[in-house]
């Protein structure tokens, strides 16, 4: 039976959706998935759209995490997609231009989780 | 009680192979493919009753296609020569069919290219391509094998409830009683039709029984106090509106008691969806698999939170050993589902990046369900975090 990969796309918006959609179809080949949009969330407009809306996206899912922020393949809401293979490489936040270092300092936040979900592992 | 399905390359879905429970809910994007595996059961089913045509595929609530439309058709996907179904119950009993039509000039009839039936045991029907000029190719060995089973093989209840299966729609008209259902069935029709009788029948059933079913059902809706099925109903329906033998009344809560009464014409259309689901779950005449095709419509929120929470014991109640397969699209569908239950299974199925129909089953985890309130399952559904959304 197939065993499509499933995976959360977290992106600025639906050009980036297609893009990634078309280079996933390229790398995973012949293995099929299936990609969802978690952000930005049609139905929930008040994120907002680019890496504004990104960088909402990951507050909240700190929020939901432990103290300081938890990693994504930890949160228990996300069980359904795939897991990287192996611990994703962590990135700093230097270069987001959305205000993400005044955020991270003002909660406290290490490490970015929003670094970690574009990896692919 | 089937366990297991394997769908072969019937319309969308390619392969697919599902772990079956007593509740299983179907959820997805508008056009992945839910109705379809409802669909290729049905197929299935109009195989195990000897004939698969529009007419057989029609009483079973599925939608006629010619060939190039039912069977799977993928850019990367080599078609298959035929449709492959097959349904395994819990004791090991199979039946497994392939079927052939052409894709030019097809065949009113498809015809058994393979045909096997098991009771877990030993094999009762094993059947290749049909080159035995003596055999007719489009009419199944294990409908007429019946006769010779037991009653109690599991063989015969397999193909019993294959044969009963049938996909229901119900519509509002149907249900008020002012069209007549175009395919009858035991307790209610395909779209709802004699409903009022399903619902005497059920009352009379709670009442012989001295359960509280009907009084559940009616807390369930708040505005009534009681529903009856009447056959004089002159001085509550206005004489242009055409309506069935039997017609449901209801006591409003509300209203003067001199002038409380009123019929399923002038009731509000949630409480006859509600009354349908109860009457194909709860009656002793309904099938033993059933399947529901938008089983949430015309429900509020809550309600249908209420009306799914209540699924399994309705099932479970049942004389017989029922099963319901549904689609739904309310995500407060969700809510209602006990999915610690290992018998309450949901299903996300989504399109892969290569347009065939897959599916997950959801299986909440103990750190999901510590998070339920405050996430629940129909507000993760919305967010995507269960899939099974379109990337709108």
């Amino acid at each position: 039976m197939s065993d499509p990969l499933r995976i959360a796309l977290v992106a600025e918006g639906a050009t980036e959706r297609e893009v990634i959609d078309a280079a996933l179809k390229v790398i995973l080949a012949p293995r099929s998935f299936v990609l969802t949009q978690l952000q930005p969330e049609a139905t929930k407009p008040d994120m907002g759209g680019g890496w504004g809306g990104v960088l909402k996206w990951c507050h909240q899912l700190a929020a939901r995490s432990q103290p300081g922020g938890g990693a994504v393949e930890a949160d228990p809401t996300l069980s359904n997609f795939a897991r990287p293979s192996r611990t994703p490489r962590l990135q700093r936040v230097d270069g987001c231009p959305c205000h993400a270092q005044p955020l991270a300092r003002q909660h406290r936040f290490h490490k970015m989780p929003c670094s970690r979900y574009f990896c692919l592992g | 009680m089937i366990r297991q399905l394997k769908i072969r390359g019937f319309k969308s879905i390619t392969e697919l192979d599902i772990e079956l429970g007593v509740v299983n809910c179907f959820i997805g994007a508008n056009g992945v493919g839910k109705s379809n595996i409802l669909e290729a059961v049905g197929v299935l089913g109009a195989a195990a009753n000897g004939s698969v045509d529009d007419e057989a595929l029609l009483r079973r609530g599925v939608r006629p296609g010619l060939p190039r439309l039912f069977k799977s058709s993928f850019q990367d996907f080599r078609s298959l020569p035929h449709i492959g179904l097959e349904a395994i119950d819990q004791s090991g009993a199979t039946y497994r069919v392939s079927l052939l039509n052409p894709l030019e000039s097809p065949e009113p009839a498809w015809s058994f290219k393979t045909e096997t039936l098991t009771d877990g045991a030993e094999a009762i029907v094993t059947d290749g391509v049909r080159s035995r000029g003596n055999l007719n190719p489009k009419a199944g060995l294990a409908a007429v094998s019946m006769v010779n089973l037991p009653a109690d093989s599991p063989a015969t209840h397999l193909l019993q409830q294959l044969q009963q299966f049938a996909i229901y729609s119900p519509n509002t008209q149907t249900l008020r009683g002012l069209v007549p259902d175009p395919q009858t069935r035991e307790p209610v029709g395909l779209a709802g039709g004699r409903l009022a009788e399903a619902v005497a029948d059920l009352r009379k059933w709670s009442d012989e029984a001295q359960n509280e079913v009907m009084d559940d059902l009616l807390g369930l809706v708040d505005w009534a106090i009681d529903v009856t099925a009447a056959r004089s109903v002159q001085a509550l329906l206005s004489p242009s509106v055409s309506r069935s033998q039997e017609v449901l009344k209801f006591k409003d809560r509300f209203m003067a008691s001199n002038r409380n009464e009123l019929t399923a014409f002038d009731a509000s259309e949630g409480v006859l969806y509600v009354l349908f689901t109860a009457a194909l779950c709860l009656s002793s005449r309904g099938p033993s698999l059933i399947a529901i095709d938008n089983l949430d419509q015309a429900l509020n929120p809550r309600l249908v939170t209420a009306l799914t929470s209540r699924l399994a014991g309705w099932l479970g109640t049942a004389a017989t050993p029922r099963q319901l397969m549904f689609t739904a699209h309310n995500p407060a569908v969700l809510d209602g589902l006990d999915l610690d239950n290992d018998d309450v299974r949901l299903f996300a199925v989504d399109r892969d990046s290569n347009g065939h129909t897959v599916h997950q089953r959801l299986e909440p985890t103990p750190e999901l369900m510590a998070q339920n309130l405050e996430y629940p399952l129909s507000r993760l559904w919305m967010m995507g975090h269960l899939g099974a959304v379109p990337n709108v």
